[in-house]
């Protein structure tokens, strides 16, 4: 008998995107967000599903990818699948937008418990939007799960699962016993598909659950609600050393450092 | 707001002495608590505390509340998070902070959800209106491209605070506040996580996130080896080496020496970025430094609209002569 491994997975906007497009709308308070960044899994939640995979090349796995919003793509979110994930569920409804931690938690482990047998949930640290880490401890609460965060490293013994968390100065060691939800950090890089995997991910159906079928009540899901938002504004006159050479601007710099007594 | 009263600080499993991390709670704390006109409350968690509970009160606590018990002499989420949980009941705090370390970050969600109480993670200001009596937490998204400020009128509130958002109080002896020995009884069948062992990474030299120099690397290095040049421009300077997350990826510095919204939050006299793009994610980990140096060969890199001094320029070749140039001012 194998085991069940729940990756949930997030679609944003690749992180790794210029800041130059990101803006407030000061008519209407909201985000603008740059034209031409494409969505992807964030990709902590990729070193989630990294490391679901690592556990299936060495024993009888079984993943289910989870994913929450409101315009999910199989382009993106399919990408689990030709990695080698098993099965990938959407919780999809227009009441699914722009929700609060609590509520974006409710509903995953809504889906979770629908799911019914599972022995590991793995999330990702954070996403790379919102940037709370909040959610995967709020999905643990509501399945009232054990829940470890920043791990890198997992092992399952038996029904025991023992992993590192990072730590500021190194690591430690911890274990807990099945079902739990586990938070990663690093964990590795998702793989690349060929080309074989793409095509047949792409015949591989993908469940679609709506509020309805969640049994949830749309008018007990909270929006998320900011006073305001604003850019940053954290720029400087950067004082450049012109120079000759990069030799001799090197060590200008040293000295134009000791003149403004920096150093 | 009625029922609840005061602002309540956490930290646990140090050795007696203050973080400066907790100290900026504290000043937090008593900015807020001060326009509200109520108490600071500072909890601590350890074995054997002493010191630290009277430091907590020259740096602005009123009341220092201390569970001192085997079991929450080392970090256990599921014992802390109880046991904080409790205390927070206790006190009826309107609002607990705590650091976004890597205790804070993971008990903030931990007690916020048996509080069932409201939760804004990795704060870089905690404002207040004293007209509505609302807390304002900034938090930035998107990386730190974007800063949103939210509102919360009359509720609980759990907030952790990013490392260096603000400024310690001065230390000063002659504050009075009581200390509180609470105790806290925690059935072992609640403990679910065990921690097995810690393992420590050895540190050479200077701490990163206290070294008033810091020295990083970017992706513009290209190898482990080639950080041997940065790590002596940090010997010159008494500082230390980090990377970014791209050098920390290739494993070129140890993970625990990433700067970043993920990594340590540094503040040095002196942040000398090399081959370093300056993703905002990274300056997250270093916006704080009173100096921004750069060197890169991209003159439209990001870290240029941040730095107060650059050269645009092979780092392989800026280097040696901004290295050696020094050592001789320094003489």
């Amino acid at each position: 008998m194998g085991f069940h491994i729940i990756v949930c997975a997030k679609q944003i906007l690749d992180p790794e995107g210029p800041a130059s497009g990101y803006g407030v709308n000061s008519a209407t308070g909201q985000i603008i967000l740059p034209k031409g960044v494409p969505p992807v899994i964030n990709p902590y939640d990729e070193n989630a599903l990294e490391t679901a995979l690592r556990l299936k090349d060495i024993m009888q796995v079984n993943i289910t990818v989870i994913s929450m919003g409101k315009n999910l793509s199989k382009a993106v979110i399919g990408k689990a699948l030709a990695v080698g994930a098993d099965n990938l569920i959407f919780l999809q409804d227009k009441a699914f937008e722009n929700l609060d931690s609590r509520s974006t938690a409710y509903i995953i482990s809504a889906g979770i418990k629908k799911l019914g047998n599972y022995d590991l949930v793995l999330a990702g640290r954070q996403a790379g939007d919102t940037d709370a880490a909040i959610v995967p401890h709020f999905i643990a609460g509501f399945l009232d799960i054990p829940c470890i965060n920043l791990v890198k490293k997992v092992e399952i013994i038996e029904r025991n699962i023992r992993v590192e968390r990072s730590l500021p100065d190194g690591y430690e060691v911890l274990e807990v016993e099945m079902p739990s939800l586990l938070s990663i950090t690093g964990g590795g890089d998702l793989r690349k598909a060929d080309l074989q995997q793409i095509t047949d991910a792409g015949k591989k159906p993908v469940t679609i659950w709506t509020a309805e079928n969640l049994g949830i009540d749309a008018s007990d899901l909270k929006q998320t609600v900011w006073q305001k938002i604003f850019v940053p504004v954290h720029e400087v006159e950067c004082n450049f050393i012109k120079a000759d050479s990069p030799k001799e601007a090197g060590a200008k710099l040293a000295i134009k450092l000791r003149e403004d007594r920096i150093i | 707001m009625g029922a609840f009263s005061g602002i309540t600080v956490f930290d646990g499993a140090f050795e007696d002495i203050l973080a400066p991390g907790t100290k900026e709670l504290l000043a937090c704390a008593r900015k807020l608590a001060d326009n509200l006109d109520e108490k600071v409350n500072c909890i601590l968690f350890g074995e054997g505390l002493n010191e630290s509970l009277k430091e907590a009160v020259a740096f602005g606590a009123d009341n220092v509340l201390t569970a001192d018990t085997p079991i929450l002499g080392k970090y256990n989420p599921d014992a802390y998070s109880i046991a904080l949980e409790r205390l927070v009941r206790q006190t009826a705090s309107r609002c607990l902070i705590l650091g976004q370390t890597s205790i804070g970050a993971d008990i903030a969600p931990r007690v916020a959800f048996k509080l069932g109480c409201d939760l804004i993670t990795d704060c870089v200001e905690i404002n207040f209106n004293k007209e509505t009596e609302s807390f304002i937490p900034v938090h930035p998204i998107y990386g730190g491209k974007i800063y949103a400020a939210f509102n919360f009128t009359n509720q609980q509130l759990v907030i952790t605070l990013r490392q260096k958002s603000i400024d310690p109080l001065d230390r000063d002896d002659s504050r009075k506040g009581n200390i509180i020995p609470v105790k806290v009884d925690i059935e072992p069948a609640l403990i679910k996580i065990k921690v097995v062992k810690k393992i420590k990474e050895e540190i050479t030299g200077v701490r990163l996130e206290n070294a008033p120099v810091v020295v990083t690397g970017g992706r513009g290095i290209g190898s482990k080896d080639d950080f041997k040049y940065l790590k002596e421009l940090a010997e010159i300077l008494s500082g230390a080496v980090g990377g970014s997350r791209p050098a920390a990826d290739n494993g070129w510095v140890p993970a625990t020496s990433k700067v970043g919204l993920t990594g340590k939050i540094v503040a040095p006299k002196m942040y000398i970025a090399i081959g370093v793009s300056g993703s905002s994610q990274h300056l997250a980990g270093c916006i704080g430094s009173k100096n921004i140096i750069a060197i890169n060969n991209d003159p439209s890199a990001n870290i240029f609209k941040v730095a107060r001094y650059g050269v645009v320029g092979d780092w392989k070749e800026v280097l040696p002569s901004f290295t050696e140039k020094l050592r001789e001012l320094l003489v």
